[in-house]
C-alpha cells in the first residue's frame, strides 16, 4: 500500500467528520509522513507505524468525541489560531525543529503564498460551516415548534377534558341546571353578613316578618346559608367547578322584614350585591371587585371601603359615614350624617349632603389628587373629613 | 520513577485516566519548547505509546481549550504546524503533575513499594 492509497483509505472512513475537519487531519498526517521521510523513514516503514487506516480513523474519532466546539469548526483547525487569524512564519526564524539543522532561518517572505493559499482552502470551508449553523439553528426551531405543539395540544386536550367533565357532572347538559331552595330563620336576626363572589345577591326589605332566604343550588356551585346566634351568613356561589356554569347563576335573595334592624356587613369580591331600602344599626361594606348597590339606607354608621369596583348610593341617612377608596368610585346621590370622613388614596368619592356648605367644619388633607371643599369653621357640630393623596372627592350640597 | 509510573499507568488506567495523562505528557513535551507533532511523539517514544492519530485530537483538544496555541511555518516548501505552550497551558501541566503525583501515592499505598 502507497501513502497515497492509504491516506485516500482514511479520508473514506473519517467521512463523519466535516469536510474542514477531514481536510486538516490529512494535511496533519501529510506533515507526519513528510516528516519521518525526512528523518529517514521508507514509505513502508510509515504506513506500517501508522496502521491500518481504519484503526486510525477510528482512533481519531474516539479522540474527538465530546469535543464541545463542534470538533470540525475552522477556527480550530491548521493556520489559524484561537481567534481565527492565520499566523504564518513572522516568527520563523525562531523556530529550529531537531530534524531541520540547515533550515535555522526562514524567509518570512517565501511563506506568505502558502499561508494566503491556506487562507483560500479555509474560505472554502465557511460555506459548510454556515451550513452547520444554519442546520443547528433548524434543529433549534424545529425542537422550539414541536415542543410549543406540544403545549398547545396539551392544553386543548385539558379543555377538552375539562369540558366533557364538566359536562358529566351537569348531566350532559350545557346549560347550568340549578334548582331554588329556600331557608328560613328560625331566630331573631342580628347580623346579617354577605358575601357576595359570582351571580348576585339582593338584600330586599319587606313588610313580612319571618326572614328567609332564596338561593339557587346546582352541582356545579353552592351557596352557603348559616344561622348561628342570630347572625345570619350568606356565601354567594362557590365554584366546584370553576369556568362552567358560572354565567347567567340566578340571584340569591335575602328577605329582610322591615322591622328587623340590624347589623350589615356586606363583602363583595365579584358579582353584584344589592341592597334594598331600608333600616339597619351599623352598616360595613367592603368591596374589592365587582359592585355594591344600595338603596335608601338608614342606619347608625356607614363604613364604605373599596379596593376596586363601584359603590353605588341612592340614600344614606347616619350619624357618620367613612369612606375608604384605594381604587373605585362610591357615589352617594342623597347623604345625610353629621361626621364624615373620606380617605382616598384613588379613585374618586361624589357625596351630595343634606343642609348648607356652612354647616360643616370642613379639614382637608391634601397631598395630591383634587378635592372641592376647602377648610372652613362650620356652624354647627357636623363635621366633614378629608384626606387625599390621589384621586378626587366631591361634595356637594343640597 | 516519572517515566516508569508513566508507562505503567499507560497500560492500566481507564480509557478517561490515560487520555488526561497523555494531555499531561503532551503538555509536558510542548512545555521544552515550540514543537510539532512527529517532534512530540519522538520525545515521548520510550515513555508512553503514542500514534499520530492519538496525538492528534489531544492537540486539537489542548488547542481549542487554549493550553496551547499554534501556527503554521512553511519549511522545506511545505508547511509544518508549531504548537507552543500558553500560560494556562502551563498551570494545567502543574496541576497534571499533582495529579499523577497523587497516582504514585496510591500506588505506593495500595502496594506498599516505592515508585
Amino acid at each position: 500500500m502507497t501513502y497515497i492509497e492509504w491516506r485516500d483509505e482514511l479520508k473514506n472512513n473519517l467521512m463523519s467528520v466535516s469536510d474542514g475537519e477531514r481536510r486538516r487531519v490529512l494535511e496533519y498526517y501529510a506533515e507526519a509522513f513528510a516528516d519521518r521521510r525526512e528523518a529517514g523513514f521508507s514509505e513502508v516503514q510509515i504506513i506500517e507505524e501508522f496502521g491500518a487506516p481504519y484503526d486510525a480513523a477510528q482512533r481519531i474519532l474516539g479522540g474527538l468525541e465530546g469535543d464541545t466546539d463542534g470538533a470540525f469548526t475552522p477556527e480550530g483547525g491548521k493556520g489559524a489560531n484561537a481567534d481565527g487569524e492565520h499566523i504564518v512564519s513572522a516568527e520563523a526564524e525562531s523556530i529550529v525543529g531537531e530534524n531541520e539543522p540547515d533550515k535555522e532561518h526562514i524567509d518570512g517572505a517565501s511563506v506568505e503564498k502558502p499561508g494566503a493559499d491556506k487562507a483560500e482552502a479555509d474560505k472554502s470551508e465557511e460555506p459548510s460551516a454556515d451550513k452547520a449553523k444554519g442546520k443547528k439553528r433548524k434543529k433549534r426551531w424545529k425542537i422550539a415548534i414541536i415542543v410549543i405543539a406540544a403545549i398547545l395540544s396539551a392544553c386543548f386536550t385539558g379543555a377538552i377534558v375539562y369540558m366533557f367533565v364538566g359536562l358529566a357532572v351537569n348531566d350532559w347538559q350545557f346549560v347550568t341546571k340549578y334548582s331554588r331552595q329556600e331557608y328560613t330563620c328560625t331566630s331573631e336576626i342580628t347580623s346579617l353578613d354577605i358575601e357576595g363572589t359570582v351571580g348576585g345577591i339582593e338584600v330586599k326589605p319587606y313588610d313580612g316578618d319571618k326572614v328567609y332566604v332564596k338561593y339557587p343550588t346546582s352541582k356545579r356551585f353552592s351557596v352557603t346559608v348559616e344561622e348561628k346566634d342570630g347572625r345570619l351568613t350568606v356565601n354567594g356561589p362557590q365554584t366546584t367547578f370553576p369556568f362552567w356554569g358560572m354565567l347567567n347563576i340566578p340571584n340569591t335573595v335575602i328577605m329582610l322584614p322591615n322591622t328587623a334592624v340590624c347589623d350589615l356587613t356586606v363583602s363583595v369580591s365579584a358579582g353584584r350585591v344589592s341592597v334594598g331600602d331600608g333600616i339597619f344599626n351599623d352598616c360595613k361594606f367592603k368591596v374589592s371587585a365587582g359592585s355594591l348597590d344600595l338603596g335608601k339606607i338608614t342606619c347608625k354608621t356607614a363604613d364604605i371601603t373599596v379596593s376596586a369596583g363601584d359603590v353605588d348610593v341612592k340614600g344614606l341617612i347616619c350619624s357618620k359615614i367613612t369612606a375608604r377608596v384605594s381604587a373605585g368610585d362610591i357615589s352617594v346621590k342623597d347623604a345625610a350624617a353629621d361626621d364624615v370622613d373620606i380617605n382616598v388614596s384613588a379613585g374618586s368619592v361624589k357625596l351630595r349632603l343634606a343642609g348648607k356648605k356652612e354647616e360643616y367644619s370642613v379639614f382637608v388633607d391634601k397631598s395630591a389628587g383634587s378635592c372641592n371643599l376647602k377648610p372652613q369653621a362650620g356652624t354647627t357640630a357636623k363635621t366633614i373629613k378629608v384626606d387625599i393623596s390621589a384621586g378626587s372627592v366631591e361634595i356637594k350640597f343640597n | 520513577m516519572y517515566c516508569i509510573v508513566l508507562f505503567i499507568v499507560g497500560y492500566v488506567m481507564d480509557a478517561q485516566l490515560k487520555k488526561g495523562i497523555l494531555e499531561v505528557c503532551v503538555l509536558h513535551a510542548i512545555s521544552r519548547g515550540e514543537s510539532y507533532g512527529y517532534k512530540i511523539i519522538s520525545e515521548l517514544n520510550g515513555i508512553i505509546e503514542m500514534s499520530e492519530s492519538t496525538l492528534y485530537p489531544i492537540l486539537k483538544r489542548l488547542e481549542s481549550g487554549g493550553f496551547i496555541s499554534a501556527r503554521s511555518v512553511e519549511y522545506n516548501g511545505r508547511l509544518r504546524r508549531y504548537y507552543r505552550i500558553t500560560p494556562s497551558g502551563t498551570a494545567r501541566l502543574k496541576s497534571g503533575e499533582g495529579d499523577l503525583k497523587e497516582i504514585i501515592d496510591v500506588y505506593n499505598r495500595l502496594f506498599g513499594g516505592k515508585v
